[in-house]
């Protein structure tokens, strides 16, 4: 990574579309940092049990997403230990968060016009 | 989470980069923690395994991610990983190339995985179509879960799938609100006439309804209505299909054409769809014409079914008919004490005969799967050890290891879709084989057909063994150090433990292969113990034939009792022209042949011994004319036999055997006391030996001798010797026949001897299939010991060589490999035996005179397994005794 790199803000459409877990597990974070564990609870109750993230599909996307700086993870505090990291979304995170929802918003539009029925009913 | 539990899932965490280990390690394991925290046992275990499978391949998932080429298995992981994240793959047809020459490098592995496979695949998934044909499948009428059977029970007498009498069918017509409809159904063997020679054929009498409750239509004309069953309509019936296909050549003029049936003629009105006859193996199906006769409650002569109506449960209806008995037991209470219903489903009525021991076998096969899977992994890991050099030296000069996963698991996936496509075809051969030595009252045989779900599963099972074990080189592949692994006659560490694996499974292979082979010699001491099973009476050079009477030209009923006008006189008839045979040395005429169950009814035993439990108990009755106890030989113990005089209605006299005598009597004389049935009372003239009527394998049980001739019917059999042989004596019987009525068929011709020998079919024909399996078993297991011991030989090499060069002798090395393999067997032994023990225990109820910890039955097993595995290690011993100690040492 060139030095330059680390001062010039990425294009956050640049990191779209996001695959449907990275996307709920930001949703998970957006409003307050939260652990692991937690992201799995929410994210099934979000999606009333259609979406359950395992262990190693839940670390390997939060793994996706620190190395590309979308979410970074809070500092522990004095005594904590590691198990119970939590996450948060990066200034960058939320605003590539915005980004896809916008960019669903936009597919969602179109998909409804072209899908109208012929004829009215 | 256990220690046990976290220590797996440590290790295949470090299927992971070491820095994502570090970084999220501790995390997942607490994740892992807390995820099975809020669960019951069950569901933990199920989601621990789940969390596994997910680690595991979004391990492999993180690590092709750093791969530049092309990943085609992804498509396998991406369900286990939950997210397709990566580009669709596409697989690469090099990667499929590489693979196939790599597994024909080495022909002899390659087939004998895939044979492996392909037998264990193969075998489960015809067992399994046969258990689901027969047990699992519904009935083929519509909405056939709704259908239910109704019997009779009497708690006191041991009877729980007891027929019904006619009037109590009517009542319960008339009284229930829980079925959309009911029917009755009687089937007889009867003759068919008209014909070139008197045929034999089923025939149901059923109620019109049936056709209704069944949800049948007709394949060809119609089906019978209510007003069939009027007194004074045309005579009708109709056909099954396979009726019309084989005996009327499915001629389409068959409706409409005329069918002469005990001497009366009736109307073949149409013809069923295939496969719905019921009862099952029904030929002709007339409509049931009774009238209500209320002497008649207590005769249980019929059988009932009905379709719940909807919005009935089972246990509702069951309690209705519960409820419809209760009452009846107070309305007529000399029919129906003790006499109670219910209901089950049609299904498990048909085939609660022969479950116990479909899954038993389903058991046996599920052993066979595991072995197999054993053997596979055994064979790959072989394979694994052969390769490790030519990976170490790619890995060496700088193959990327995660390739050579890539590729190892293309391998293993090619293999297992080999092994599962000719497995299909032993599936498809196995079954044909099963059909056609089924036993013929195995029920709904024909309704069994290669089942796809099981396929599907035990192609999964082989599957999964086949890509775990099939990543056992990549361990080599994984290690940093390739050099030791480059040098000849290698072995490390690494060699120990996939050593060790190997032992295991082949101790876990000897083991359940133990278990089966323990369990087919039980069987097979069974069998033959009750093929020599004394039955009680003399079976050599008897013969015996059948007789049903037809009602239009020899009426009789229950009215007649005891006398038999039209009946009778056939008798004297018959014996008559018997007598007349010069063949015949000895012949008698009597109700059941000595290899037919017989009847069973309620006896009053009024004055008994203080060891009697029950006052009206159901016995077993057998009728017998006066030449029956000395043509069959059966020793009179006490007092007399029947005579000629002993008819109609001269005082009514029984005979009973010795375990009556046991159970109402104890050791007090049974001559001279009276019993009665049938509202008659009859003086017990004499005792007679326990027959075992009901089969060899099964106990004598006590029975009731009545004369024949004071007791007729319609249905008779003759038992005769001859001076000659039996062949001789068999013509007598039919010349008899035509001599007295020439329109009347004998039925079961048979000798005495084929037909006991026939009472066990099925107990052979579950013994062929438990000794296939067990052969299977064995075989495998001392497949796996000689690969274990051939890798154990090869590695030791140089340890040989040192030893030989110190002057051991070839034959201390033999000796050692053999106590070596002896040693394996030992163990497998060990485990082996317990869970023999406790696989018998199922067993128990299919074993005669053989007990369930019979030691002569497992130690023949043992000796002949010990054999089998000297045998098995005996050509890689040979080869450690053959070692030149010189190339040994200087591989090193």
């Amino acid at each position: 990574m060139y030095y330059g790199a680390m001062t010039i803000s990425p294009n956050p459409s640049s990191y779209l579309p996001l695959t449907e877990v990275e996307f709920e597990i930001m949703l998970a974070m957006a409003l307050k940092p939260i652990h692991g564990y937690g992201v799995m609870k929410d994210v099934e109750q979000r999606t009333q049990g259609r979406l359950k993230l395992r262990a190693g599909s839940l670390y390997r996307a939060l793994h996706r997403l620190q190395k590309k700086r979308l979410v970074e993870d809070v500092p522990l505090k004095q005594g904590e230990d590691q198990r119970r990291r939590r996450y948060a979304l990066t200034p960058l995170g939320r605003e590539v968060a915005h980004a896809e929802a916008e960019r669903m918003e936009r597919a969602l539009e179109t998909a409804r016009a072209c899908l109208k029925p012929e004829g009215s009913r | 989470m256990s220690s046990s539990q976290l220590r797996l899932a440590r290790l295949f965490l470090r299927l992971y980069p070491k820095r994502f280990r570090d970084r999220y390690g501790a995390e997942i394991l607490a994740f892992l923690g807390q995820e099975l925290e809020q669960r019951g046992p069950l569901a933990r275990l199920g989601r621990y395994l789940v969390s596994l499978l997910n680690l595991i391949s979004n391990a492999l998932l993180l690590r092709w991610e750093s791969l530049p080429e092309s990943r085609p298995f992804l498509i396998l992981m991406t369900p286990l990983a939950g997210d397709l994240e990566l580009p669709m793959p596409r697989m690469l047809m090099s990667d499929l190339k590489y693979a196939l020459r790599s597994l024909f490098k080495r022909p002899m592995g390659t087939i004998l995985i895939v044979v492996t496979i392909a037998l264990g695949v193969g075998i489960n998934t015809a067992m399994f179509s046969v258990v689901h044909g027969v047990l699992l499948q519904p009935l083929p009428f519509s909405q056939a879960e709704r259908l239910v059977q109704v019997s009779q029970t009497d708690v006191a007498n041991q009877v729980f799938y007891g027929g019904v009498s006619y009037p109590d069918y009517l009542d319960y017509v008339e009284r229930q609100s829980a079925f959309e409809s009911l029917a009755a159904y009687q089937s007889r063997i009867r003759t068919r006439t008209g014909g070139e020679f008197p045929e034999l054929i089923q025939v149901s009498d059923v109620t019109p309804s049936l056709f209704n409750t069944l949800g049948v239509y007709p394949e060809r004309g119609r089906l019978l209505a209510a007003a069939d069953a009027e007194p004074n309509s045309a005579n009708v019936g109709v056909i099954s299909y396979r009726y019309w296909q084989n005996q009327l050549g499915g001629d389409a003029s068959s409706v409409g054409s005329l069918l002469t049936i005990d001497g009366e003629t009736l109307e073949i009105v149409g013809v069923l769809p295939d496969g719905r006859a019921f009862p099952a193996g029904s030929q002709v199906i007339r409509p049931m014409r009774r009238e209500l006769d209320p002497d008649l409650r207590g005769v249980h002569d019929i059988g009932v079914i009905a379709r719940l109506a909807s919005g009935t449960s089972l246990q509702q209806a069951d309690a209705q008919i519960r409820a419809i008995m209760q009452d009846l037991e107070q309305e007529y209470p000399e029919h129906n004490e003790g006499r109670g219903g219910v209901v089950r489903p049609l299904l498990q009525n048909t085939v609660r005969q022969v479950d116990d021991m479909l899954w038993l076998l389903m058991g046996a096969v599920t052993l066979i799967l595991i072995i197999t899977c054993a053997n596979i992994a055994n064979l790959l890991a072989a394979r694994a050890e052969s390769r490790r050099r030519e990976i170490a030296i790619r890995c060496a000069i700088g193959a990327s290891p995660w390739r050579l996963v890539k590729q190892f698991l293309t391998e293993s996936v090619v293999l297992a879709l080999m092994g599962g496509a000719v497995g299909i075809g032993v599936a498809a051969v196995a079954l044909a084989v099963l059909k056609s030595i089924a036993p013929a009252d195995l029920p709904r045989m024909d309704e069994v057909s290669l089942n796809g779900v099981v396929l599907v599963f035990g192609f999964g099972v082989t599957l999964l063994t086949g890509i775990l074990f099939g990543l056992l080189p990549s361990r080599v592949a994984v290690r940093q150090q390739h050099a030791e692994d480059i040098k000849d006659g290698a072995r490390g560490s690494e060699g120990a433990a996939a050593g060790g694996t190997r032992r295991v499974l082949v101790i876990v292979q000897i083991a359940l292969a133990f278990v089966l082979v323990s369990g087919t010699t039980l069987l097979t001491r069974s069998l033959i113990k009750a093929e020599s099973m004394d039955p009680g009476y003399n079976a050599e050079g008897l013969v015996s034939a059948g007789i049903s009477l037809p009602q239009s030209k020899y009426p009789w009923s229950w009215r007649d009792y005891p006398h038999g006008p039209a009946v009778m006189p056939f008798y004297e008839e018959l014996y008559q022209a018997l007598a007349r045979q010069a063949p015949l040395s000895q012949f008698a005429l009597a109700m059941q042949g000595p290899a037919d169950p017989a009847w069973t009814s309620q006896i009053d035993v009024p004055n008994q011994g203080p060891h009697a439990p029950i006052a009206q108990q159901e016995e077993y009755i057998r009728l017998i004319g006066p030449g029956y106890l000395p043509t069959t030989g059966v020793p009179l113990l006490v007092g007399r036999n029947f005579t000629a005089q002993d008819r109609g209605d001269a005082p009514a006299v029984v005979i009973v055997n010795e375990s009556f005598v046991r159970k109402f009597f104890g050791d007090a004389p049974a001559v001279g006391e009276t019993l009665s049935f049938w509202s008659r009372e009859r003086e017990i003239i004499g005792v007679v030996k326990d027959v075992r009527f009901q089969g060899l394998d099964r106990e004598p049980a006590p029975a009731v001798y009545g004369p024949l001739l004071q007791n007729p019917g319609n249905g008779i059999s003759i038992v005769a010797r001859s001076q000659g042989n039996t062949e001789s004596a068999l013509r007598a019987l039919r010349t008899a026949l035509v001599e007295v009525d020439p329109d009347i068929a004998l039925r079961q011709v048979s000798t005495v001897n084929d037909l006991l020998h026939g009472q066990l079919s099925a107990r052979r024909f579950n013994l062929s299939l438990f000794g296939v399996f067990a052969g299977l078993a064995a075989a495998l297991a001392f497949i796996g010991v000689y690969g274990v011991m051939t890798y154990a030989v090869n590695s030791r090499r140089f340890e040989f060589g040192v030893r030989l060069s110190f002057g051991a002798t070839a034959r201390d090395l033999l000796t050692e490999t053999l106590s070596r393999a002896a040693k394996l067997f030992v163990i497998g032994l060990t485990f082996g035996i317990p869970v023999s023990l406790l696989a018998a225990g199922f067993l128990s109820s299919e074993l005669v005179a053989v007990g369930v910890y019979d030691p002569v039955s497992y130690l023949i097993v043992a000796v002949l397994m010990i054999l089998g595995v000297l045998l098995a290690s005996l050509i890689p011993a040979r080869k450690a005794a053959a070692s030149d100690p010189l190339t040994a040492l200087r591989a090193e």
